[in-house]
């Protein structure tokens, strides 16, 4: 096969592999730079104008970072969030999902309730009351509920247990199962990438969650590590703006940590996440797919 | 049908769990969510007591402030605890950065769940909003009973004034000690120049950096004068040439500093200097941090820092790379109107408002504004020791959360938590800028000789009081940020000449028409109505 290639075809595929694999090199180049530096000492940071592979291999950016208990503690925040809540979404878009595919009365009145939403949002302040009336101010809970049910997702989910044959529903009642049991032995068993798939949308979604930390979360020591990671990287561009005078010279006495830290907590902070697509990423890509064909 | 029959009850259940879910976290909150409770809340409790005398009573109030420290005090941390005891009060503090914190305030205050104090980090348009919309206390009657509030000038009080009405606390800040231009005065010394007192030697000396190697290392690696985008910052040696409002126009009108000749004249020597490669080729894409970095590792000869406030890591950094580094201020260029001088700073950095509903409550606020005042006293440099015990109580007890090394207070590392001083700040009202001697607080002897240098300099200066910090223009604060930046890109292409000079009045001309004439006439008309001019001082 290979040597039935023409000259034309061989040249064809040098220039594609090769462009490939610049886009990919430049895809690749910003974390493996983050790491790079990470591992760099500050004086050499400093000297150098690009660190490709440090002179002396340091962990002080780490040591700094595992010292200060802030961080560690955002992550434990963050990782409990992310956990809770996804298992909390996935069983509430889940059950809400599947209940809609069933004939039930106002099926079509809850639909376009989901739908709505969908088009519109509330807006920031409404939401902020509604999750002040309800007690959720500086729970962790205000991460959670308000977002408990993403309208895409629960209409692409639905839409995938529509797909599953209705024989098999009407067999599992002939067998004696009630609702709950056909939910729980059937359903879910059947929809476990669908699952995983949007349960990684979630965590990701969980992970990432920033503004409303700082929004309804009062005290700092339950912050996401977002919020953190944020604080560790901008403050070194805090003075990057034509602000007034008095601003720009009040802010140099917040010393932000070196750049160096900034790399390290960047990679803390994203290698959790990161980690787990690799175990999912089977499912996620089918899972985006599917529903969409039934649709 | 059966199977209808469980859908409903199943959707019952999961409605009941939310409703479970909701109130169950609404039973673990209730301690915490009195930090939002309102004013009129808390001014209840206060009146159950109200049969004992005022300081007996245990007060809750609550307050909203930014930060830009990291991390951040917790709102229970023993700092709090000890100011609850100092002041019999039941602080509930709530921190947030202060890039948030401009998203946050506008939704608690339409969410009508605004603290008893709000701190900001400057006036804005926000401020001025909310102030006229009534949603601070006004403050002009209690100012004379507080020594430290009375010791603020009227300059700084005109910023937190609206219409007539003072509307907050002002914190300090030097007047004098802000970015000044400042020069490797080793690379001077090498090459044989003298310090620049005009424009025409300052760019000699930064084509000789360039050019002369006057680090003497003998490779052509440095420059004259490192900028970031948006030209920061710049070549600003005088009030005459930076981005104030000091000249007029044939009207008697205040004008921009970024329209004016003087920053003509300042934008031509960086079009001459870029010219001739003394500047960073790739300037107008730059961080200022980035910039700052390259300065502190020795690579460009002038920059820009300030006296006051500063860390010693990176002059540190800069005397290890570079032993012989030596840096100095340069003194502000004659101008063409004979005077001489910088532009001062605003004279306040941060600010505290007291929320309006407070105003039928006036033992809350008496304690609020005794609890200021004592944070706001002035201690000098000499008494910052743990002999002094109001200081030693501010900063957490010396071996507690601070010790003294050569004669100096140094905090232990993640000591926010423990000192007072994190949760009420403030820098003490100093009776002029040079009893702050911010050369006494620095360890390092390097940045300690650069600063004694620069505050010795800057004593015997003359500062320019910018007007338009002490007015509220509302034309201005719609159209301002807009305009600034068309002049901004006209200025970078002019820089790097892709835009002759000759277009400078087609550009001034643009900024009128668009809207720019329109803010000249009103910030000049609220001068007038406030009475402020530029003054020298």
């Amino acid at each position: 096969m290979l040597k039935s290639r023409t000259f034309g075809e061989r040249v064809f595929d040098t220039v594609n592999i090769s462009m490939l694999a610049i886009i990919g090199l430049v895809m690749f180049f910003p974390f493996y730079y983050i790491v790079a530096v990470s591992f760099t000492s500050y004086e050499e940071f400093v000297q150098s104008d690009l660190i490709l592979w440090p002179k002396t291999w340091v962990l002080d950016a780490y040591q700094f970072i595992f010292n200060s208990k802030e961080f560690i503690r955002s992550i434990g925040v963050t990782v409990y969030v992310t956990i809770v809540g996804t298992l909390f979404n996935l069983l509430m878009t889940s059950t809400m999902a599947y209940s809609l595919t069933r004939r039930i009365w106002g099926q079509r009145f809850y639909l376009f309730l989901v739908l709505f939403t969908f088009i519109f949002g509330a807006g920031l302040i409404p939401t902020y009351l509604v999750v002040k009336a309800t007690g959720l101010i500086d729970s962790y809970w205000s991460l959670i509920i308000p977002g408990a049910i993403s309208s895409f997702i629960l209409i692409v989910m639905r839409q995938f247990f529509l797909s599953i044959p209705e024989e098999l529903i009407e067999a599992a009642y002939i067998d004696g199962g009630n609702e709950l049991q056909i939910f729980t032995r059937i359903i879910v068993p059947l929809s476990k990438p669908a699952l995983a798939a949007f349960g990684l949308f979630y965590a990701v979604g969980h992970w990432n969650a920033y503004f409303s930390a700082i929004l309804y979360l009062n005290d700092p020591t339950k912050w996401t590590v977002q919020v953190v990671l944020r604080q560790i990287v901008i403050l070194n561009d805090a003075t990057n703006t034509l602000a007034s005078a008095t601003r720009e010279a009040a802010r140099s006495a917040h010393l932000p940590p070196p750049e160096t830290v900034g790399m390290a907590a960047i990679l803390l902070a994203t290698v959790p996440i990161l980690v787990v697509y690799p175990f999912l990423q089977k499912h996620f890509a089918k899972g985006v797919m599917l529903g969409s064909v039934k649709g | 049908m059966h199977s209808k029959n469980w859908i409903k009850s199943s959707t019952i259940a999961v409605l009941i769990f939310v409703v479970i879910g909701c109130s169950s976290s609404k039973n673990t909150d209730t301690n915490t969510n009195t930090v939002s409770k309102s004013p009129a809340d808390s001014a209840a409790t206060s009146t159950q007591t109200a049969s004992q005398p005022p300081e007996s009573k245990k007060l809750t109030i609550s307050m909203i402030n930014g930060s830009w420290a990291s991390p951040l005090p917790s709102p229970t941390g023993e700092g709090v605890n000890m100011i609850n005891e100092k002041f019999n009060i039941n602080l509930k503090p709530q921190f947030i950065p202060y890039d948030e914190l401009t998203n946050k305030l506008p939704v608690i205050m339409a969410a009508g769940d605004l603290p008893d104090m709000i701190g900001m980090e400057s006036v804005d348009a926000n401020f001025v909003k909310w102030a006229k919309q009534g949603a601070f206390l006004p403050l002009n009657d209690y100012i004379d009973k507080y020594p430290t509030l009375k010791a603020v000038p009227k300059s700084v009080w005109d910023a937190v004034t609206v219409d007539g009405k003072i509307y907050a606390i002002p914190q300090y800040f030097p007047v004098k000690y802000g970015k000044k231009p400042i020069i490797r005065k080793d690379w001077l010394d090498n090459l044989g120049l003298p310090m620049p007192t005009n424009y025409e030697e300052l760019k000699k000396a930064a084509i000789a950096f360039t050019n002369d190697d006057p680090d003497k290392n003998g490779k052509k690696d440095t420059y004259g004068l490192g900028m970031g985008k948006l030209i920061v910052y710049g070549g600003w040696m005088g009030a005459g040439y930076d981005n104030v409002w000091y000249y007029k126009n044939d009207k008697g009108q205040y004008i921009p500093g970024n329209i004016s000749e003087g920053f003509k004249k300042q934008i031509t020597v960086l079009r001459d200097l870029y010219k001739a490669g003394a500047i960073n080729k790739d300037w107008a894409v730059t961080k200022v941090g980035d910039m700052r970095k390259d300065f502190f590792a020795g690579k460009f000869g002038i920059w820009y820092e300030q006296p006051y406030d500063i860390s010693e890591t990176r002059f540190k950094d800069l005397k290890k790379i570079n032993p012989t580094a030596e840096l100095a201020v340069i003194p502000a260029f004659a101008q063409e109107d004979g005077e001489q001088g910088y532009p001062g700073l605003s004279g306040y950095y941060q600010l505290m408002s007291l929320n309006a509903n407070l105003k039928d409550d006036p033992d809350k606020i008496d304690r609020i504004l005794q609890m200021e005042d004592y944070f706001r006293t002035f201690i000098p440099p000499a008494d910052r020791n743990p002999q002094n015990a109001d200081f030693d109580w501010m900063n957490g007890f010396v071996d507690k959360a601070y010790t003294m090394v050569n004669g100096i207070a140094v905090d232990k590392e993640n000591v926010t938590d423990l000192q007072p001083k994190s949760y009420i700040i403030d820098r003490g009202w100093a009776p002029d800028d040079e009893s702050n001697e911010p050369a006494a607080v620095i360890q390092d002897p390097f940045t300690k000789s650069f600063i004694q240098g620069a505050v010795d300099l800057l004593k015997t200066s003359k500062f320019y009081l910018n007007p338009i910090d002490r007015i509220h223009s509302e034309v201005l604060d719609a159209k301002v940020s807009e305009l600034d930046k068309a002049v901004n890109d006209h200025q970078t292409r002019m820089i790097v000449g892709q835009e002759s000079l000759d277009k400078w009045d087609d550009m001034v001309q643009e900024y009128l028409r668009k809207g720019g004439q329109d803010i000249i006439d009103d910030v000049n008309r609220k001068m007038q109505e406030a009475g402020v001019t530029g003054e020298w001082k």
